[in-house]
């Protein structure tokens, strides 16, 4: 009996034992759970309560309207309309296969597997995955009436920049691009982040800032499928200001017009204020590529064009002047005494400078030609002897003057100064001396000298507007959604040390040039025009750039024009035609 | 000897009624507005509930030996109906539809096998193989039935409180690591009858931030809305993580990431102590009635809340894989609720202090 109860005993020790056991590895496992909590809620606690704020509070961002372009009269020059796209969700879809297969029949073009592959990959199953982006509106309407069949499918409408006149205007406007790294270290500072599309060139680059307008962002308290619940916060979204530009769009497509495949530049301002009724730059391109996001192929084809369509030639071309820089030379003369207007000179056809001869373009030569006859028909000769007489660094300084080698100031990007070149210049880049060949040759604006055609523009102006140097601009005004102004260009002017009698003969002479000289092909009957042509030989090519820098009308100038033919087909002097006929169809609408 | 001091034991009583009481009440707290089905629907079970509980606690002690087999009989019968004719619910088949509520028997088989291995087992002064194996069927017929549901969850549980019951009973440790070590190397074999969900808890448990979308979300999803309740919590009603939907069944599987969110670290303390309470009441009754029905009833009854406590909280604070196994008194749910306010009734009915 002792035996037996002993083992009972040791069998209830044995439980006893094995029941503390059981509570020790409970009471264990209760402190295992305290820890893990507390190093989540303590230790850890504030991170996990910044990302439970992170993942429910989301900002939305309202996309703005970017502001629009407009011309002088209000006529659409660049607005917005909407781009859509095919999304789904995938945490919404059930059967991605037939979904896909369904998708598919409506865009044949779709690869399914490639889908496939994005929808699994998505980082968040919450977020669209866009399948297919520019779909036509057609199919979105298609899409949206048989949406049960769809259901897992979201359109999405994305805000794409438009130009209503093509290439028109390309390379004037500019076009938008995502904002690379080094532009968002210069934007940063006014709202623009990563991924925002910006100007890249042109007015929607220079102008960027007024046309972006500001983002607007709601805070949302969203669940778990992305649904917004509540509005935290918000702030509205500001579109962009409209931009006026001086641009006279029925200008523009009529200088475009005469142009024609012609590569080149035709501006026309209001000699007055200095304001740009029309900037042609050809060839150019169509903005809306861009916008439509530009394939690799089209890209290609406009970036290695030859005629290079994304530059704006009008102000960022150069060129040398030619013949019209005689109008430079005569001033300097003249306001320097140099000679009498009467002076004359004898043109046999050619000047001899030292050992060197130099031709005139007339075989044969002009014979005795005083100063306005030599600008009328613009004698080569007759201007080495003159401008050797006034000596490099009076046409120079004149030059600078009339607002060569400088940039003019007109509100676009990166504007070219051209450039005027001195002795010391010379010197310094090619070890060697300035001959009075060199002199000879600048007096006819060739060798080293180049200029644009926007600077070009100002020194016409100058001679039609009685001696001001005039800023050419392009906007006219800014106004903000609410029609209140922002900006309003007010015109800028300088006088410039010419007299009057000096404006008053290049008047005369210029006239002349298209009554009688060798700008007779801009003679119409409509308006009176007075200019000065150019060609311009150039290195490695048998057809010379074709100037023609002119006004209208003669006695009370109201518009200017600059005319460059690149590389001319024609083996007449096109450039005083073209202007001719643009400003005789101008004059003759009013 | 004994006097009746007492007619219940309030130190189980008490944290029952609490918890109980706590969890209905934040039921109502992370319900979304307008929307209290849940909270009435908890509060009409919480009634009955409690009811039972008193009811089985005035029945004499006997009484529950006796009907060990017949309630083990009726659940089998139960859990056969389910796969028959049970209605599937996140494609399971777990539920019987008796008109008002769906019934899960799945909850009430922990308790019966409870009843029926307490039973077998004590009283006996070796326990030898045939117990042994005797044992291992009940378990196993309720493992299996409820495997095939499926709900790994609970037919895991079943088959650990069939381990520990033997290993209270007092089998050799000889026996008992045979055992162990027999199951261990049939793990493998296990493993490819799970169901792909399944495979897919266990192997996200290993690498769990590789898939923030599939179980892997659940998981980060809970320990963020547990850790971002911090010291105090976010306040009554303030568990904005839990109602945003964040949480996968936030009343259920996973109701402590949102008492974590709502109470914080205080709250989850409380929660742990009420646990440990019952508990360790209940060991301490299993300790001084011996190795008796009632002494392994209770033992195995309050390691029962333990274990599915520990699964449930260890879960949502990503010590364990996710499973499906509800918070007992606390989580959502009709079957869950009653089955353990009905265990309690059983433990305070064995406790009653004699006269």
């Amino acid at each position: 009996m002792p035996l037996n109860y002993r083992i009972i005993e040791r069998r209830n020790l044995n439980y006893e034992r094995r029941l503390k056991f059981i509570g020790g590895v409970l009471f264990l496992a209760f402190l295992l759970i305290l820890i893990k909590t507390g190093w989540l809620q303590i230790i850890q606690g504030e991170r996990f309560f910044y990302l439970s704020q992170a993942s429910r509070l989301r900002l939305v961002p309202l996309p703005n309207p970017r502001g629009l372009i407009l011309d002088r009269k209000g006529e659409v020059l660049a607005d917005n309309t909407a781009s859509f796209s095919v999304a789904v969700v995938p945490e919404n879809i059930s059967d991605p296969d037939r979904l896909l297969s369904r998708l598919k029949e409506v865009f044949p073009s779709m690869d399914v597997e490639v889908c496939k592959e994005k929808i699994k990959r998505a980082q968040n199953p919450f977020r669209p995955v866009i399948l297919r982006e520019k779909v036509e509106l057609s199919k979105v309407i298609y899409l949206l009436e048989r949406e049960e069949d769809f259901s897992s499918a979201v359109i999405l409408a994305q805000p794409v920049r438009n130009y209503p006149q093509g290439d028109l205007l390309g390379n004037l406007l500019g076009y938008l691009g995502e904002v690379n790294k080094k532009e968002l270290r210069a934007l940063s500072g006014l709202g623009v982040e990563a991924g925002d599309l910006v100007g890249k060139t042109g007015i929607e680059r220079m102008y960027n800032s007024y046309l972006q307008g500001e983002k607007g962002g709601r805070q949302v308290e969203v669940d778990v499928y992305g649904r917004a619940l509540k509005i935290i916060s918000q702030r509205d979204p500001q579109p962009g200001d409209t931009l006026y530009l001086t641009i006279d769009l029925e200008m523009q497509k009529i200088a475009r017009e005469e142009m024609g495949k012609r590569k080149g530049v035709v501006l026309i301002a209001n000699p007055q204020t200095g304001q740009i009724l029309t900037l042609v730059s050809l060839p150019s391109f169509d903005p809306n590529l861009f916008s439509r996001g530009i394939s690799e192929k089209e890209w290609n084809e406009i970036s290695s064009h030859p005629g290079n369509p994304l530059e704006n030639r009008a102000i960022r071309g150069e060129y040398p002047p030619g013949s019209t820089f005689k109008i430079v030379v005569a001033t300097a003369a003249l306001e320097e005494k140099k000679i009498f207007p009467e002076s004359t000179y004898y043109c046999p056809g050619y000047y001899k400078v030292g050992n060197r001869v130099f031709k005139c373009w007339k075989e044969g030569g002009h014979g005795k030609v005083d100063l306005e006859a030599a600008l009328v028909h613009s004698c080569d000769v007759y201007f080495y002897q003159l401008g050797l007489k006034v000596g490099t660094e009076d046409i120079i300084r004149y030059a600078r003057l009339f607002g060569l080698g400088k940039p003019t100031g007109v509100d676009f990007p990166m504007e070219k100064r051209g450039f005027l070149p001195t002795p010391s210049w010379k010197k310094k880049t090619y070890k060697e001396s300035w001959y009075p060949g060199d002199t000879a040759n600048l007096s006819i604006g060739q060798g080293y000298i180049l200029v644009t055609p926007v600077q070009m523009l100002t020194l016409v102006n100058a001679v039609a507007n009685g001696g001001y140097l005039v800023k050419p601009y392009l906007v006219e005004r800014i106004v903000d959604v609410r029609g209140n102004l922002v900006y309003q260009k007010t015109p800028e002017r300088e006088k410039i040390p010419v007299s009057s009698s000096t404006l008053n003969f290049l008047c005369r002479a210029l006239k002349g040039v298209v009554e009688k000289g060798t700008g007779w092909r801009a003679k119409n009957k409509v308006v009176n025009i007075a200019g000065k042509t150019g060609t311009v030989e150039i290195e490695g090519s048998e057809n010379p750039h074709n100037w023609f820098i002119g006004y209208a009308p003669t006695d009370n100038p109201t518009l200017s024009i600059i005319v460059l033919v690149e590389n001319r087909e024609e083996e007449i002097s096109i450039a005083p035609q073209i202007a001719g006929k643009i400003f005789s169809r101008i004059f003759s609408r009013a | 000897m004994r006097i009746l001091k007492k007619e219940f034991d309030i130190y189980i009583i008490v944290p029952t009624i609490c918890l109980c009481l706590w969890g209905l009440f934040h039921l109502y707290t992370i319900s979304l507005e307008d929307s209290y089905y849940y909270f009435e629907r908890q509060a009409i079970w919480l009634c009955f509930g409690i009811f039972f509980l008193f009811l089985f606690s005035f029945f004499p002690k006997e009484v529950w030996s006796r009907l060990s087999y017949l309630v083990y009989t009726a659940t089998v019968f139960f859990l056969v109906l389910v796969i028959v004719k049970g209605s599937a619910i996140y494609g399971a088949k777990r539920w019987l539809d008796i008109g008002f509520f769906n019934f899960q028997p799945s909850e009430l088989a922990k308790l019966s096998l409870i009843l029926a291995l307490s039973k077998i087992l004590s009283g006996k002064e070796r326990i030898g193989w045939k117990n042994i194996l005797l044992s291992f069927i009940l378990a196993s017929l309720f493992f299996f039935l409820i495997a095939v549901q499926p709900d790994l969850g609970t037919a895991l549980i079943v088959f650990s409180l069939w381990l520990i019951l033997l290993f209270l009973s007092g089998i050799s440790l000889k026996s008992f690591f045979v055992l162990i070590g027999t199951i261990l190397a049939s793990l493998p074999i296990f493993y490819l009858f799970l169901r792909p969900y399944q495979k897919l808890r266990i192997l996200t448990y290993l690498n769990l931030h590789k898939d923030p979308l599939g179980a892997g979300w659940s998981s980060l999803q809970s320990k963020i809305a547990i850790g971002s309740g911090r010291i105090f919590g976010k306040g009554i009603g303030g568990a904005a993580h839990t109602k945003l939907k964040y949480l996968p069944q936030p009343l259920t599987d996973f109701i402590f990431s949102s008492i974590g969110e709502e109470w914080g670290f205080i709250g989850v303390s409380l929660l742990i102590v009420a646990y440990v309470m019952i508990i360790l009441r209940g060991l301490s009754f299993a300790l001084r009635e011996g190795k008796s029905f009632s002494g392994l009833f209770a033992a195995g009854f309050v390691t029962l809340i333990a274990v599915q406590a520990f699964i449930n909280m260890g879960m949502a604070s990503g010590i364990i894989p996710v499973t499906g196994v509800p918070l007992p008194f606390v989580s959502y749910g009709g079957s869950s609720l009653l089955v353990f306010l009905s265990g309690t009734g059983i433990l305070l009915s064995l406790s009653r202090e004699e006269l």
